[in-house]
């Protein structure tokens, strides 16, 4: 299967955030965006989360060119540091496949 | 009409799912048995081994000096602003702040990058001038601070209860593995007990949910002036230095913050006044105060302890500090209750904690309790 170029943006008012997937480590330029390699067809997971006052939010998108599409629920990622709290995070699995696979 | 259970929801869910890219029935099974879990792990551990970020490692440094007696707890400038971070990997930057000129180089990519080394140099500014003069041909300017900090940032995620425990559910449930996150209102329409979902996301961070060290040094030359004893006018610029150790702890709901500075300052002696006639005139005289003899070499160190935390409609930052030289203890008790937004131009900025009482206790020559109402730099997280 071959490996599929996903791009990532991540936005957020927080004061530290992390986003991984399987395979390691995202690295997000100063704009909060980045990108990674999926082998098409196989499940991933995206982990994410950030640490800041309650009340900070967050917002991750991730994107893929054609012919390829993402099968993914709860997207773009929306988060928020909850009251009395200084943390969150989330996952996701999502897979990409080739449209009409 | 009876409602259908949520078995059947999952059921029709799934079906209809499976035009749409979705897993079939047997390839959930499989990746429950499979891969859940080791996905899941598999993203923890890479941020275990490569880290996250890291935003201010320092304490709070406001500071009401004539009431708490706090100034000898700071260095001679702080060290913990070094540096506003550009768009490259070692950037570079200038500028003017605090009525001083800097210079700056610092590694950050942007204001969340999980390891940090920057170093500072400054000047006093010129604002007449609209200048900082850092050397000449008479050489490197007199009064001149420099200063480098590093630090590092880890996330502690416990991955290993939280694959457990959303595996577990979404498993049973028969739920297609996009679905099967704690927020989904898949899982919202299953019948799982109170809390439990709201426990499934904090399951993600440990009781420790980051950890972050960092070190901090700076060394500033000033030209001082006195008078010695033959009220001759003498000047000298010793080095002042400051090295400061911090480790922060991040809880889900709270932050600590430990420092330890050891400190070498210049403190100016009482001041003197020199007249002289002036020519040409009857009797009259100009004069000139200078501290009388060289400035006096202080040495500290202090170790501080502070907790950092939102309680609804205030905050607090606890603070407990012990001079090792004097040997007094100073203890803080800020609590904010006046904020702004962080971003003015965002409506779902968080808030910013800027001001409200501080009460404070000194031990030793400066045994005292105070309150005050302040209005500080915002609170640091």
């Amino acid at each position: 299967m071959p490996k599929v170029n996903v791009k990532v943006e991540f936005t957020t008012n927080a004061t530290n955030r992390f986003l991984s997937h399987s395979h390691g480590k995202i690295t997000l330029d100063a704009q909060g965006k980045g990108s990674f390699k999926v082998e098409a067809g196989d499940w991933d997971v995206l982990l994410c989360g950030v640490r800041g006052p309650s009340g900070s939010t967050a917002k991750i998108t991730l994107g893929v060119d054609v012919p390829y599409q993402l099968v993914i629920s709860g997207h773009p990622i929306h988060g928020q540091v909850a009251q009395g709290k200084q943390v969150w995070g989330t996952s996701r699995f999502f897979r990409v496949l080739k449209k009409g696979d | 009409m009876r409602a259908p259970n949520a078995n059947l929801l999952v059921a029709l869910m799934a079906i209809l799912f499976a035009f749409n890219g979705s897993a079939t029935a047997d390839e959930t099974q499989s990746f429950y048995q499979q891969k859940c879990r080791s996905l899941l792990h598999s993203a923890g551990e890479a941020l275990r081994v490569q880290g996250g970020t890291l935003g201010p490692a320092t304490l709070e440094d406001e500071e009401d000096p004539e009431i708490f007696a706090q100034q000898r707890l700071r260095s001679p400038l702080g060290a913990s602003d070094v540096a506003t971070p550009l768009r490259t990997e070692a950037s570079f930057s200038a500028g003017s702040e605090n009525g001083r000129a800097y210079l700056s180089l610092t590694n950050k990519t942007d204001t969340m990058s999980d390891r940090v080394f920057a170093i500072k140099i400054s000047v006093p500014f010129d604002k007449d001038k609209g200048e900082g003069v850092f050397a000449s041909r008479a050489g490197v300017s007199g009064d001149i601070v420099f200063s480098a900090s590093t630090s590092k940032y880890l996330w502690n995620l416990n991955t290993s209860a939280y694959a457990d425990k959303l595996c577990q559910i979404c498993e049973k449930n028969r739920i297609s593995p996009e679905d099967c996150y704690p927020e989904s209102s898949v899982l919202a329409n299953l019948q799982i007990p109170t809390g439990s979902r709201e426990d499934l996301a904090d399951n993600l961070f440990g009781t420790v949910a980051a950890i972050g060290w960092g070190l901090e040094g700076e060394a500033a030359r000033k030209k001082r002036e006195y008078f010695d004893t033959a009220a001759a006018k003498n000047d000298e610029d010793r080095i002042a230095a400051s090295v400061s150790g911090v480790m922060a702890l991040h809880l889900r709901s709270a932050s600590i913050f430990a420092k330890l500075t050891a400190k070498r300052d210049y403190k100016e002696m009482d001041k003197a006044q020199r007249c002289s006639p002036i020519e040409d005139t009857m009797g009259l005289e100009s004069c000139k105060q200078l501290p009388l003899g060289r400035a006096k070499e202080v040495e500290g160190l202090v170790a501080s302890l502070q907790d950092v935390q939102e309680l609804g409609d205030f905050a607090v930052a606890p603070t407990v500090q012990y001079d090792f030289d004097e040997t007094d203890w100073t203890v803080l008790l800020p609590i904010y209750v006046i904020w702004q937004p962080a971003d003015k131009k965002a409506d779902d900025s968080p808030r910013q904690w800027i001001g409200g009482l501080k009460l404070a206790w000194a031990s030793g020559e400066n045994d005292e309790f105070g309150a005050a109402i302040f209005i500080s730099t915002p609170l640091k997280w």
